[in-house]
């Protein structure tokens, strides 16, 4: 996660400016102190050169000097070590884990950038973790729903008393939920899997339509079963050099998406066009559509806009397209409307 | 009787597995890990391996390569929890006909078992029966109801293709790539052209026809009697 932390190479300059800058003041003090007190000794007459063993002198006063010089170093020092220490204890708590710390510091420190810095990494730590710790309990939640429907209707089952068509009924429950655990499961881990990349590894050329016609080919029972057209008459051949397995499950979601939320007999359409540098794939169904409100969070992890098919899905399959996309450089935007359908262009 | 060799280190899956081919009326035998499959393997010829990859002692894909090495055409199909693309690759590039990701459905399990056994009984006798229409790989021969024609390479490997894999959707490349070199000077027109012609000559038989599935592909369906 990319933190976002101020430029402070002039902020730096300035701290050493300071710094040399206090300990050349300290040590300019010292000497003026020391011939100051000479002066002022041979001035008021407590000493003059005549009578006065001069080494003696000499030593009483540079041991003054010396004494206040270092104090005024000490003081000085002080000044700039407190706030190092208070960054170095937070530093040792961030590393044990503790992302709670932050640094209250005097505006007119020298170390203040150096401060602020740390308070935002701390900050985006924290929101890190809560991010982790979030997606972990909405995992185990997403998983014991199915679990606990799976425990229950076992346990019914091995009844003998009930009638074949409510046993049939159950029976299909059972399977549909341990489906449903086996989904949520692969795109939990392909999603993990996702997350840890910054950038793609294995890039090959392949064709984008034909990986298209492919995952089509692949769905061919879901649109079998609900009697869906495709309209692919503006499929040009592109060529495009990134991860064959990634862009693969961002059709295969997609398109299962469009059959998804189609009605019975509707047409999907996908179209693949060549830009520039770019491709351009749409992918348009008749379906239900989104609203304005269910587009917002579309890529949220375990959304799921319309209550009627949530039980079919579980929410990650967008975030995973998101993801892959992001890291493969390109960008997905979504078109929609209630009950008219849906368009998502993906341009890589 | 079909012999299938069962290896799949999961005492319970191999046990239902092995009961569920019993009744399709296969003789099945298993094999807890890589080293016991190599042993049974080494003892006698099987009509299918079915094979997990994560095993103890040796794995599958060790096990796989074993099996390639005695024997280029018994079939194989791979069972295992590992799902990715580099997985299937590496699976088939050491030769399985089929790959089948965990947890698997015992149905689907049935159904491609039937159909490799079925592939690999066309690719031994070189032979596709379909009702009353033959089709011969040694002479790229089709009979149907006692008429024999002889037709060009490359329009029976299409056709032999088709229906060996019946109402499987099949992409002008993906039949490009299996029958054309790379080098090659033909375009998508020369397979256009190819299965026109295939779908005019047998436009008026009974037993399968050949459709195109616009911007898609083309496949070949087997017709109901």
């Amino acid at each position: 996660m990319r933190m976002k932390i101020k430029k402070n190479k002039h902020s730096f300059n300035t701290f050493f400016l300071q710094t040399t800058g206090i300990v050349f003041v300290s040590q300019l003090v010292t000497l003026v102190l020391f011939y100051g007190m000479n002066l002022l000794g041979l001035r008021l007459h407590f000493f003059n050169l005549e009578n006065t063993p001069t080494v003696l002198v000499l030593s009483i006063l540079f041991l003054i000097s010396i004494v206040v010089g270092v104090s005024i170093s000490f003081i000085l020092g002080r000044v700039l070590t407190t706030p190092l220490r208070r960054l170095k204890n937070a530093t040792e708590e961030i590393a044990k884990g503790n992302f709670k710390v932050n640094i209250t510091s005097n505006k007119r420190s020298i170390l203040n950038p150096f401060i602020e810095d740390f308070n935002s990494m701390a900050s985006e730590l924290k929101s890190i973790e809560i991010l982790k710790s979030d997606f972990i309990s909405n995992v185990s939640h997403e998983f014991k729903t199915p679990l606990s429907v799976i425990q229950s209707y076992s346990k019914v089952l091995r009844r003998d008393d009930l009638d074949k068509q409510t046993r049939k009924k159950y029976e299909k429950i059972l399977d549909d939920n341990i489906q449903k655990l086996t989904n949520l499961t692969s795109s939990i881990l392909s999603l993990s899997k996702i997350e840890n990349q910054q950038m793609i590894a294995d890039k090959t050329n392949f064709l984008i339509d034909e990986q298209i016609r492919i995952s089509i080919l692949s769905l061919e029972p879901e649109w079998q079963a609900k009697n869906i057209t495709f309209d692919l008459d503006e499929m040009a051949s592109a060529n495009y050099y990134g991860s064959k397995e990634l862009i693969a499950q961002v059709w295969q979601n997609l398109i299962n998406n469009a059959i998804k939320f189609s009605s019975d007999g509707g047409k999907i359409t996908i179209s693949v066009k060549k830009d520039k540098h770019d491709i351009i794939v749409k992918i348009t169904d008749e379906g239900i559509g989104m609203s304005e409100d269910t587009i917002k969070h579309i890529y949220d992890k375990f959304y799921q806009g319309d209550s009627s098919h949530s039980s079919a899905g579980n929410g990650l399959g967008l975030a995973l397209v998101k993801r892959i996309i992001t890291i493969s450089g390109g960008k997905i935007e979504v078109q929609s409307e209630l009950n008219k359908g849906s368009t998502f262009t993906v341009i890589l | 009787m079909i012999n299938v060799l069962l290896v799949e280190d999961n005492v319970d899956l191999n046990s239902l597995i092995a009961t569920e081919l019993k009744r399709e009326g296969f003789s099945v035998f298993s094999a807890l890990n890589g080293k016991q499959a190599i042993t049974l393997f080494d003892e006698q010829r099987y009509d299918l391996i079915i094979t997990d990859l994560m095993m103890p002692k040796v794995d599958g894909f060790t096990f796989l390569e074993h099996v390639r090495e005695v024997s280029k055409d018994v079939p194989v199909l791979i069972i295992s929890a590992k799902s990715s693309l580099d997985d299937k690759q590496r699976g088939f590039s050491l030769g399985t006909d089929d790959y089948m990701v965990k947890p698997v459905d015992i149905d689907e399990l049935i159904l491609r078992v039937n159909a490799l056994l079925r592939r690999a009984k066309i690719l031994n006798e070189k032979k596709l029966v379909i009702g009353n229409a033959t089709l011969d790989y040694f002479t790229y021969t089709v009979t149907i109801d006692g008429q024999s024609s002889i037709l060009p390479q490359k329009e029976f490997q299409i056709l032999f293709k088709l229906l060996s894999y019946p109402n499987t959707i099949f992409t002008k490349n993906q039949l490009m790539e299996e029958f054309w070199d790379i080098n090659t000077n033909s375009d998508d027109m020369t397979i256009y052209t190819h299965i026109h012609r295939l779908r005019d000559k047998y436009a008026t038989c009974p037993y399968f026809e050949i459709v195109t599935i616009r911007n898609l592909g083309y496949k070949a369906v087997i017709k109901e009697l």
